[in-house]
């Protein structure tokens, strides 16, 4: 019987019940008067200078806010902050914010390098040798000091992690010949090493070479002009902070630094959730400042960054106000830009270099005609229209617009449906008879890419050839490209692609169109095309360089193995920034990936 | 649980079978491709890989995510917390709000208000998740301000430490009242949204339970005793009637585990959801196959304490 009485749901339940009633009503009731307190943004804070903010003045005439803070709606939220272990957009729009290199472009001015940590620098008459002289009396944002000693620390570290970041501290160095050892005895409260190391630091026969407190120098492989391109990736980290924290192990990334990034730039990580938010808040010890070039003192007093996967949610956030600049798909872009009190600025045509690889190791796409039909068989217009909004700017080649050796004559193929069938007839398949099925890979991470790829597939259909579309995330795409032979079916027969990288034509010519090179992604090898992207890398002669990568271009284009979309204009990275009205300052450039918040300040 | 980490393993490596390019992206050379191959035994064959993979997973050592370079363990504790606070959250309301409205309709059956009451929770039932979270988005976050539309906590206020690593426990049990107000600010939209796609589950099952338990002899017997309607509505029936519902809690638990993905994308809710869209995308197995052992624990437990809640709750079973 008493087993019985306890049977079923006691008195003690229900009231557990009615008081998380009463306090989830409570709460409702609670939260929601106090909601418009609870989020800060950028209308809701003071932009009233303080006394102490008007004795300084920016360059832009603008007085130095108090209280100032940006809100900014991201897509997604970094993998690491550590230079040396992340190659993401999403980690350089942060860690460009926070660290810095020993040079960088001037702003949006992708034609001048101006030093940052460096003072000035000289390059040796071998082209091979740059002597940095760097800027005394910089600190990291923790205290310790910067010096040449960091530098030489910085590009090693990164080389003996071997970590995906090293890609960007190895172009064209030999960062051989330093052990991880010989790194973590670089660890004192100066960033001095002990006598010990001086041989190792200070060894000219390596790529990187001390030769005093203050003076490094950096040697390349070959002579290599676009080296400060890369170079501005090349962020330099505070050596006794990540000693402190686990050092360096060969093979294995830092846990502690890739949260933790320590830095001598304009701004400092105080708060980041992992795929929530980051908080940036001003370096109080930034040695940079008003007039001083580059990164100068922020005007904003805080950034608060938010990781917004969902597409509808950004929108919303900046067409309400709740953010002050928001990152928008392609296709939303039109519908979003004019909206009341928001702006897509107008940058200029960007460095997003948009192609499709066209796999010409797969049959019968190794058939040259059969190639040429295809390229003729797409409307180029109708991509440009109907995708990009008319944004894309018809460039083609193996370098982008803009850059030395950009061909400025060279447009994407013409659209001619009747030519393309005739190909296609003369390589033996009528009207598509015979053709197999192609497979076109677009990227579910960049919706614009399935809307190009049913205007191929309608287009192809035109005469005759049948396109599957299948999607996969760009990652995914990539992997797919390098773990499947080109010949075989299962490879991508098309696909879409887009590169922004520093401004620089090696920086796209060469990975995209040199032999077994690792933005090559259908494998295209023309020696001779080789022989004259190594030629135009390795001159500091414009003119030549210009008529070097002419003539690779001219051999590319005719072979038929890319189908070049173009540039696209006020384009970041991966989509478009929409800035509400009263945001200032800002800038384009696309080796920062993201924004240079210490330009950007509010009205 | 070996046959989850076997099935998953095998299918994170279908799409992509050499998933290094994915996770160190376009910029790369022949040496740092190299240095990856080594580190995830990539050049080996893939049962091979499966079994360093198991190694580890016995030993403690989850691997290192490629694409962040920390251990996937730790990284799961960080985001693991933020969607279990979730789940449970809307459990509880959809318990509070789901069960009431089943027993009401199984009082009133057959009557217009059985019927609403019907129809408003296959509304919830049958809603597109997105749809649902974009709704209560614009009506309370955007139109009516009421509540905030993305994250976990205000970044205008500084997160509790972790202790459970959910924020709402973390900030009460820290006494940091205006962490506490904030994290409950951010949490009733998403938890609205889930539990108006899941309250139904409650309502059914109380519903036909209660339905049951109403011709019951005992039941007839109580009203022919003369005693309170109410007295016998509550103490007799919707008591028995709640016994099916309180153990699908525990299972509802391991089912919306897995499904809150959604709600977590629209909400930007730091949640293990986030974390494994993540990790599909760039087929990072190590994150894809410590996630899914995660959840398939979870599945396993919550289903154990689903049998031990029936055991505690209904004598007949006891062995």
């Amino acid at each position: 019987m008493k087993t019985l009485d306890r049977r079923g749901i006691s008195k003690a339940v229900y009231v557990v019940i009615v008081v998380i009633i009463v306090i989830l009503i409570g709460a409702t009731i609670l939260l929601g008067t106090n909601h418009s307190s609870a989020i800060t943004t950028s209308s809701q804070t003071s932009v009233v200078a303080s006394p102490t903010s008007q004795t300084t003045t920016a360059t832009s005439g603008q007085p130095l806010a108090a209280n100032q803070t940006l809100v900014v709606d991201y897509t997604s939220s970094p993998g690491s902050l550590d230079p040396a272990s992340d190659v993401e957009i999403a980690g350089f729009g942060i860690m460009g914010n926070i660290m810095q290199s020993l040079v960088y472009y001037n702003n949006s001015d992708s034609s001048t390098i101006v030093p940052v940590l460096a003072q000035n620098y000289s390059i040796g008459s071998d082209g091979r040798t740059i002597t940095f002289t760097l800027r005394q009396g910089i600190t990291f944002s923790n205290g310790d000091p910067f010096n040449a000693y960091c530098v030489w620390y910085s590009y090693y570290r990164a080389a003996v992690m071997r970590q995906s970041g090293a890609f960007f501290y190895g172009v064209e160095l030999n960062l051989s010949g330093v052990t991880a050892a010989e790194l973590n005895e670089l660890n004192s409260s100066t960033n001095t090493p002990p006598q010990s190391l001086m041989p190792v630091v200070g060894n000219t026969t390596n790529a990187i070479a001390v030769l005093g407190p203050y003076k490094v120098q950096i040697r390349t492989n070959s002579p290599f002009p676009d080296i400060f391109g890369w170079m501005v990736y090349s962020k330099i980290v505070d050596p006794r902070a990540i000693e402190m924290h686990g050092g360096v192990v060969a093979g294995q990334s830092n846990s502690w630094a890739n949260l933790n990034p320590i830095g001598t730039g304009p701004f400092i990580l105080q708060t980041w959730v992992q795929g929530s938010y980051a908080i940036l808040v001003r370096n109080p010890n930034y040695w940079g400042g008003p007039g001083q070039g580059v990164f100068p003192t922020p005007k904003l007093s805080k950034v608060v960054i938010y990781f917004v996967p969902s597409e509808t949610t950004r929108e919303e956030n900046i067409l309400s106000g709740s953010a002050d600049v928001a990152a928008i798909d392609t296709p939303r872009i039109s519908a979003v830009n004019g909206s009341q009190g928001v702006v897509l600025p107008d940058f200029g045509i960007s460095n997003t270099y948009a192609w499709m690889p066209i796999d010409g190791r797969q049959y019968p796409l190794n058939i040259t005609q059969v190639r040429e039909a295809v390229v003729h068989a797409i409307n180029w217009t109708q991509i440009d229209q109907q995708v990009y909004h008319g944004l894309l700017y018809p460039s083609a080649g193996v370098v982008p617009y803009g850059l030395v050796g950009f061909n400025a004559s060279m447009h994407p193929y013409a659209y001619q449906p009747v030519l393309a069938e005739n190909l296609l007839s003369q390589a033996g398949f009528p009207n598509g008879t015979g053709m197999p099925t192609l497979t076109f890979y677009y990227a579910t991470d960049y919706p614009e890419t399935y809307l190009v790829a049913q205007v191929v597939q309608a287009d192809l259909a035109g005469i005759g050839i049948q396109v599957q579309l299948k999607g996969l995330t760009f990652s995914q795409i990539l992997g797919l490209d390098s773990s499947t032979p080109d010949s075989s079916p299962q490879h991508p027969s098309l696909q879409w692609v887009s590169i922004t990288g520093s401004p620089i034509p090696s920086g796209y010519a060469d990975p995209l169109f040199m032999t077994n090179n690792y933005g090559n992604l259908d494998n295209y090898s023309n020696p001779v095309v080789d022989q004259l992207l190594t030629e135009a890398q390795g001159t500091f002669n414009n003119t030549l360089r210009a008529e070097l990568y002419n003539q690779a271009s001219q051999i590319v284009y005719n072979s038929y193995f890319y189908y070049f979309i173009g540039n696209i204009r006020d384009f970041f990275p991966a989509q478009f920034f929409v800035f509400r009205s009263n945001v200032h300052g800002y800038y384009y450039q696309s080796a920062f990936s993201q924004l240079d918040f210490s330009t950007i300040y509010l009205t | 649980m070996i046959g989850v980490t076997f099935i998953t393993f095998i299918v994170a490596h279908a799409i992509v079978p050499n998933p290094v390019k994915a996770w160190i992206g376009l910029y790369s050379n022949p040496q740092i491709i190299q240095a990856y191959t080594q580190r995830y035994h990539l050049d080996d064959p893939l049962w091979l890989q499966y079994i360093y993979y198991m190694e580890g997973l016995f030993t403690g050592n989850w691997g290192i995510s490629p694409t962040t370079g920390r251990p996937v363990l730790s990284e799961i504790a960080d985001y693991f917390p933020a969607t279990f606070e979730l789940v449970v959250f809307s459990i509880i309301l959809s318990f509070i709000i789901g069960v009431p409205l089943g027993a009401v309709a199984a009082l009133r059956n057959k009557t217009k208000t059985d019927l609403s009451i019907k129809s408003f929770y296959l509304l919830g039932v049958s809603s597109p998740p997105f749809l649902v979270a974009l709704l209560l988005q614009f009506a309370f976050a955007y139109y009516f301000n009421l509540f905030p539309s993305v994250g976990e906590i205000s970044p205008n206020i500084p997160p509790p430490k972790p202790i459970t690593g959910m924020m709402v426990i973390d900030s009460l049990l820290a006494g940091d009242w205006p962490a506490f107000i904030s994290t409950l600010d951010h949490l009733v939209l998403p938890t609205l949204a889930l539990t108006i796609l899941i309250f139904g589950l409650f309502t059914r099952l109380t519903r036909s339970a209660m339905l049951d338990v109403l011709n019951k002899d005992y039941v007839r017997t109580a009203k022919a005793k003369g005693l309170n309607q109410y007295y016998v509505d509550v103490r007799h029936a919707l008591r028995t009637a709640l016994i099916p519902s309180i153990t699908i809690l525990a299972v509802a638990v391991g089912q919306l585990l897995g499904g809150v993905v959604v709600i977590e994308y629209v909400f930007g809710w730091p949640g293990i959801g986030s974390y494994t869209v993540e990790a599909i995308t760039t087929s990072n197995f190590p994150d894809i196959v410590g996630v899914t052992t995660i959840f398939a624990i979870g599945v396993v437990v919550s289903n154990m304490v689903a049998d031990i809640l029936y055991a505690v709750l209904d004598p007949r079973i006891r062995i």
